[in-house]
C-alpha cells in the first residue's frame, strides 16, 4: 500500500518538474514577497518619506506672521528645514507657485486669553511628496508647542499616563512589517499553491475521464489520491523552510523553526484536504477552484477572529513570544485534520462503489 | 453577417457554461459567500491583528498598565520587580515597566518593542484628554490646531535617493504646460474656525472637519481606503477569467472545439465570440461595483479606465489557456498573471504622492475618482495605451493559433510561445512580417519596462538605474531577435549572412519606429525623470545601435546555431547597457 502511494508522489513529482510548474510557485512567492515590502515602502513613504530617502533639507518653507511665537523659535532651533520669513502673504504665495518654497506656515499671535485656542494655517501643494515630508515633519514641533501650551494650564487638565525611558534608545522600523505580515505570508503562500495543486491533480482525472482507468488498474482510486494528498502537503514545508533560511542569511532572526514548519504542514494538510474534499464532490475544475477561493477568504477572515490565528502564531512563534495557549492552538490545529481527513475517505469509498 | 456569427457563437459559449455549473455549487457558494461578508463585517470591526501579542512586557503595574492593555501588540505578565529585572535580562520579556519607568534590552525587538509602546502611550494621552475635558478647559487640553489648505501647482521630479533635482534642464522642458489654479487662495482669517466647534457639553460629540485637526492627529493625506476599495473591482475580474480559460482548456482537454473549427465560422470569430460573453458580465460587474462606490458619471469614467484592464485580463486568460499543457499548468501561470498584473495595477496606486510613478497605472485613477478627484486625457492615453494596443495583440496571437494542430498539441511553454511567433510571421512576406512584429512588440516592451519601474523604484540610486538598464536591455533585446530565431529555427528563411543583417536592421527599424509612434501617443509624463531618460530619451540608442545589437544575435546564430541563441543575446545586452550606461554617466554619477 505505502509503497504504490510512494509511486504516485514521484510520478507527479516529475510532471511537476517537467512542467517547471515548481520554477513558477517559487516565481510567484517571490512576487509576493516583493509586492508586500513594496506596499509597505509605499505605506511609509506617505507616513515616514524620510526613511525612504527623501531629505527634509531639500525643502523651503515659508513663514508668515509673528516671528516671536514659540513654535518659530522651535522650528528655528531645529535647523534642518530651511526657513523663508515673508512680510506679505501674496509675496509667499508668488514664491510658492513660482516652487521656489514648498509651503506656507501662517503662524498667528499668541491669544491674549489663554483659555483660547491658536489656530495655525498650512498651505501645502497637493499631491506632492514634499507636503508629506512638510506634514511628518511639522508634527512635532506642532505637539511639543502644544505640550508647552498645555503646561501653563496643568492643574486644569485632568492627569494622564507618562513614559520615562531608562536604557539605550534606537528605532528600528519595519520590525513589525517583516514579523507582523511578511512572515506569515511567505509561509502560507505554499499552503494556498498547495490547495490549488490538489484540485488541478485530482480534477484532471475526472476531466480526462482517467477515473475509471484507474479502477481497473493494480492501484486503487484511494491509493492514487492518498499519493496526490502527500505530494501536496509535503511540498509546502520545504518551500516554506527555503523561506526561513533565506530570512535567516538576511539577518533576520527567526525563532521556533520546527513548530513554524509543523504549523504550515498542518495548515497545508488542511487546505489540501478540503481542496480534496471540493475536488471529489464537484469534479469540475473551475467551479471547485472558484469555491476554493471563497473557502480560502473565508477561512482567512473567521481564522482571524480567534486568538493565536495561523497568521498570528506565526507572528507569535517567529518573533519568539509565543504563550502556552499558542502551543495548545497548534494541536488544535492538528486535530481538526482528523474528521476532515474522514470525509475525504468516505468521499473515496463512495468514488470506489 | 460576420456580427451574427460572433454572436452565435458567444451564444453557444454561455449556453455551455450554464450547464457546466451545477445547482448544487451555486448553492455552496452562495452560502460561503454570505458567510464570507458576514465574517468580514466582524473583522473589520476587530481589525486582523495579525501582530497580536507579539512584544512580552513585564510589568509591576503603575500608571502604564491601561496603556498596555489599550494596545493588543503587548502579551503582559504581571511580576514583582526584582523578577522583572530578571526576566528582562534572561531575554524572556521584550520590556519591563516599574511604575512610569520604562527598562528595555538593547535588541531589535525590545528597541521596536519600545517605540510601540512611546507611540501608543502618546495616543492613550491624547485620548484620555479627549474624554476627559469637559466645555471649560476643552481649549487648555487641545489648545493648538492646525489647518491644513491643499493647493495644485506645477509639479517638479523628485526622486527617492536624491539629493538634488537630476538636471534643471528637464524643467525648462516642461515649463508652460499644465495649468495652476491660482485663483480663490487667500489668507483665511485666523481665529473664527476653533471657535465654531467649542462645545456645549458634555454629549457633544465633536467632529471637526477632516483639514482641521490637533497636532497629534495631523498626518499627511493618504488613499489607503480608495486603494482598498479599487480591490473590489480586481476579485470579480480573477473568477470571471478563471472560468474563461478553464472553459478554453477544457474544450481543448476534450477536443470540443475540433467541430466549431470544422464549421464556416472564421477563426477571429470565434475567438471574438468566445471572449464577448465573459466581456459583457466583467463590465456589467465592474458597472455595478462603481455604482456602488460612486455616481453614474464617475461610474462611466471608471469604465472607461477598466475596459482596456478587463479586455487585457481576458487576452492573457486566453493566451495562456492556450499555451498550457495542463490544467495544472494553466493554474500556475494564471495566478502568475495575476500577481504580476495586481502588482502593475497597485504598486503605482500606492505612490500617489510620487505623480511619475503613479500615472503608469490605470488604478491610479480609478483612486483618484473615488477621492473626487479627477484626470487628464493626456493621463488616460499614457496609463490606458499600453493595455489596448498588448490586448489586441495578444487576441490577434491566440487566433492565428488557434488551429487544429496546435490547440491539440501539448508542448512546453517555450515552444509553444516560438510557435506563436512563428504563426504570426507570414511565410509569403517573411520580412515585412519581421518589421511589424518588432512595431507590435512595442507595447509589451513598454509595459514591461514600467513594471521594472516600479520594482526597482525601492532600490537605491544609482543601483535602481543601473538594474532598469540592464533589464531593459535584455527585454528589448529579446523581443528585437525573437522573430528571427522563428525564422532560423524553422527554416523559413535560410540563415545566410545576408539574410541574417537585412533581418536585423528591418527589426530594428521596426522597434526604432514603434518606440518613437509610442512616445507621440502617450506623451510620456515620464519624460522628466532619469528613468524616463533611458526609456524614452531614444537619442540615447539610435537606429544603428538598435541595428548591431540584433545584428549580433543574428548573425551569432547563422554560424553558430540557434542553439546558441541565448549566449549571443547575453551578448547583445552586454553591449546596448555598456552604450546607456556610458552615455548617462553624467546624468548618474556627474
Amino acid at each position: 500500500m505505502a509503497s504504490k502511494i510512494l509511486i504516485i508522489v514521484k510520478k507527479e513529482m516529475r510532471s511537476l518538474i517537467n512542467e517547471k510548474t515548481l520554477v513558477l510557485a517559487i516565481l510567484i512567492q517571490l512576487f509576493i514577497a516583493s509586492f508586500s515590502s513594496f506596499l509597505v515602502i509605499g505605506l511609509t513613504s506617505f507616513y515616514d518619506p524620510e526613511s525612504i530617502g527623501a531629505d527634509i533639507g531639500n525643502v523651503n518653507l515659508g513663514v508668515y506672521g509673528d516671528r516671536e511665537n514659540g513654535l518659530v523659535k522651535m522650528l528655528e532651533e531645529d535647523r534642518r528645514v530651511k526657513l523663508r520669513y515673508f512680510s506679505s502673504f501674496s509675496d509667499a504665495k508668488d514664491q510658492f507657485f513660482d516652487n521656489r518654497i514648498d509651503g506656507i506656515l501662517v503662524v498667528p499671535n499668541m491669544p491674549e486669553n489663554s483659555s483660547d485656542a491658536i489656530k495655525i494655517d498650512l498651505f501645502l501643494p497637493e499631491n506632492d511628496l514634499k507636503s508629506t515630508l512638510i506634514t511628518v515633519h511639522l508634527k512635532e514641533p506642532f505637539e511639543e508647542f502644544e505640550q508647552q501650551l498645555r503646561m501653563d494650564d496643568i492643574e486644569k487638565l485632568p492627569p494622564v499616563a507618562k513614559l520615562n525611558v531608562e536604557g539605550a534608545k534606537s528605532t528600528s522600523s519595519y520590525f513589525e512589517f517583516i514579523y507582523g505580515l511578511l512572515i506569515p505570508l511567505l509561509m502560507f503562500t505554499p499552503a494556498f499553491i498547495s490547495g490549488g495543486l490538489i484540485i488541478d491533480l485530482i480534477t484532471e482525472e475526472f476531466d480526462h475521464n482517467t477515473m475509471d482507468l484507474l479502477r481497473v488498474s493494480p492501484i486503487t482510486t484511494g491509493q492514487v489520491i492518498h499519493g496526490k494528498l502527500l505530494l501536496s502537503t509535503i511540498i509546502a514545508p520545504f518551500q516554506a523552510f527555503a523561506w526561513i533560511v533565506l530570512l535567516t542569511m538576511n539577518g533576520i532572526a527567526i525563532y521556533n523553526v520546527i513548530m513554524l514548519l509543523v504549523l504550515v504542514t498542518a495548515i497545508t494538510g488542511l487546505l489540501v484536504l478540503c481542496g480534496a474534499i471540493l475536488s471529489l464532490q464537484f469534479r469540475e475544475r473551475a467551479q471547485v477552484h472558484f469555491i476554493y477561493s471563497i473557502l480560502l477568504l473565508l477561512l482567512f477572515t473567521i481564522s482571524s477572529l480567534l486568538p493565536n490565528s495561523p497568521f498570528n502564531l506565526t507572528a507569535k512563534l517567529a518573533v519568539g513570544s509565543a504563550s502556552m495557549d499558542g502551543f495548545t492552538m497548534l494541536g488544535l490545529y492538528i486535530v481538526i485534520l482528523i474528521p476532515l481527513y474522514l470525509v475525504m475517505r468516505r468521499l473515496i469509498n463512495v468514488l470506489e462503489g | 453577417m460576420m456580427i451574427r456569427r460572433i454572436l452565435t457563437v458567444a451564444k453557444w459559449e454561455m449556453l455551455k457554461s450554464r450547464s457546466t455549473l451545477s445547482p448544487k455549487s451555486i448553492a455552496v457558494s452562495i452560502i460561503l459567500i454570505i458567510i464570507l461578508l458576514l465574517s468580514s463585517v466582524a473583522t473589520s470591526e476587530y481589525g486582523l491583528q495579525i501582530d497580536e501579542g507579539i512584544y512580552i512586557v513585564a510589568t509591576s503595574g503603575g500608571p502604564l498598565l491601561p496603556v498596555l492593555e489599550s494596545d493588543h501588540r503587548f502579551s503582559i505578565v504581571t511580576v514583582a520587580d526584582e523578577e522583572g529585572r530578571y526576566l528582562l535580562q534572561s531575554g524572556s520579556v521584550d520590556l519591563f515597566i516599574a511604575e512610569d519607568t520604562v527598562f528595555s534590552r538593547n535588541t531589535r525587538k525590545s528597541n521596536s518593542a519600545l517605540n510601540a509602546l512611546e507611540s501608543s502611550t502618546k495616543k492613550y494621552r491624547e485620548r484620555e484628554l479627549w474624554i476627559q475635558s469637559d466645555a471649560d478647559n476643552f481649549y487648555d487640553a487641545f489648545p493648538v490646531w492646525v489647518e491644513t489648505h491643499y493647493l495644485e501647482r506645477e509639479q517638479t521630479f523628485f526622486m527617492v535617493g536624491e539629493q538634488e533635482r537630476i538636471d534643471d534642464g528637464f524643467e525648462e522642458e516642461r515649463s508652460g504646460t499644465g495649468g495652476i489654479s491660482e485663483s480663490n487662495v487667500s489668507l483665511p482669517s485666523r481665529f473664527d474656525t476653533p471657535m465654531r466647534y467649542r462645545r456645549s457639553g458634555m454629549t457633544d460629540i465633536f467632529v471637526p472637519p477632516d483639514n482641521i485637526t490637533t497636532p497629534s492627529q495631523l498626518s499627511p493625506p493618504i488613499p489607503f481606503e480608495s486603494v482598498l476599495l479599487s480591490f473590489m473591482f480586481i476579485f470579480p475580474m480573477y473568477f470571471i477569467t478563471q472560468f474563461y480559460s478553464a472553459s478554453i482548456m477544457s474544450e481543448r482537454v476534450n477536443r470540443r472545439c475540433e467541430l466549431l473549427l470544422a464549421s464556416p465560422v472564421r477563426r477571429s470569430e470565434i475567438v471574438i465570440g468566445k471572449m464577448l460573453p465573459y466581456l459583457a458580465i466583467t463590465l456589467v460587474t465592474v458597472i455595478g461595483i462603481s455604482l456602488f462606490l460612486s455616481d453614474p458619471v464617475t461610474s462611466l469614467y471608471i469604465l472607461t479606465l477598466l475596459f482596456p484592464v478587463t479586455l487585457f485580463f481576458l487576452a492573457i486568460a486566453f493566451f495562456t489557456a492556450i499555451l498550457a499543457r495542463s490544467f495544472k499548468e494553466l493554474t500556475f501561470v494564471s495566478v502568475f498573471f495575476a500577481t504580476a498584473m495586481s502588482s502593475y495595477l497597485f504598486l503605482p496606486a500606492m505612490f500617489m504622492n510620487v505623480p511619475t510613478i503613479s500615472a503608469i497605472s490605470p488604478m491610479t485613477f480609478v483612486v483618484k475618482l473615488l477621492e473626487g478627484e479627477d484626470f487628464a486625457i493626456t493621463e488616460y492615453l499614457f496609463s490606458t495605451v499600453p493595455f489596448y494596443l498588448t490586448s489586441f495583440a495578444l487576441i490577434a496571437f491566440s487566433t492565428f493559433i488557434f488551429r487544429e494542430e496546435d490547440l491539440f498539441t501539448q508542448k512546453p511553454v517555450l515552444s509553444k510561445a516560438l510557435d506563436v511567433v512563428e504563426a504570426s510571421l507570414s511565410r509569403k512576406h517573411p520580412y515585412a512580417s519581421i518589421f511589424i512584429l518588432s512595431i507590435v512588440f512595442i507595447p509589451f516592451a513598454f509595459m514591461a519596462e514600467l513594471m521594472m519601474l516600479t520594482l526597482f523604484f525601492n532600490v537605491p540610486l544609482p543601483y535602481s538605474l543601473i538594474l532598469f538598464m540592464i533589464f531593459i536591455a535584455l527585454i528589448e533585446e529579446m523581443l528585437k531577435s525573437i522573430g528571427i530565431v522563428a525564422l532560423f529555427s524553422r527554416k523559413v528563411i535560410e540563415p545566410k549572412t545576408k539574410n541574417a543583417l537585412v533581418l536585423a536592421f528591418l527589426s530594428a527599424l521596426g522597434f526604432f519606429i514603434g518606440e518613437k509612434g509610442l512616445i507621440i501617443v502617450t506623451l510620456v509624463p515620464l519624460l522628466a525623470s532619469p528613468f524616463g531618460l533611458i526609456m524614452f530619451g531614444r537619442l540615447l540608442f539610435p537606429l544603428v545601435l538598435h541595428t548591431v545589437t540584433v545584428m549580433i544575435p543574428a548573425v551569432g546564430m547563422r554560424y553558430y546555431g540557434v542553439r546558441r541563441y541565448p549566449a549571443f543575446l547575453i551578448l547583445s545586452v552586454l553591449v546596448h547597457s555598456a552604450y546607456n550606461l556610458v552615455i548617462s554617466w553624467g546624468v548618474l554619477f556627474g
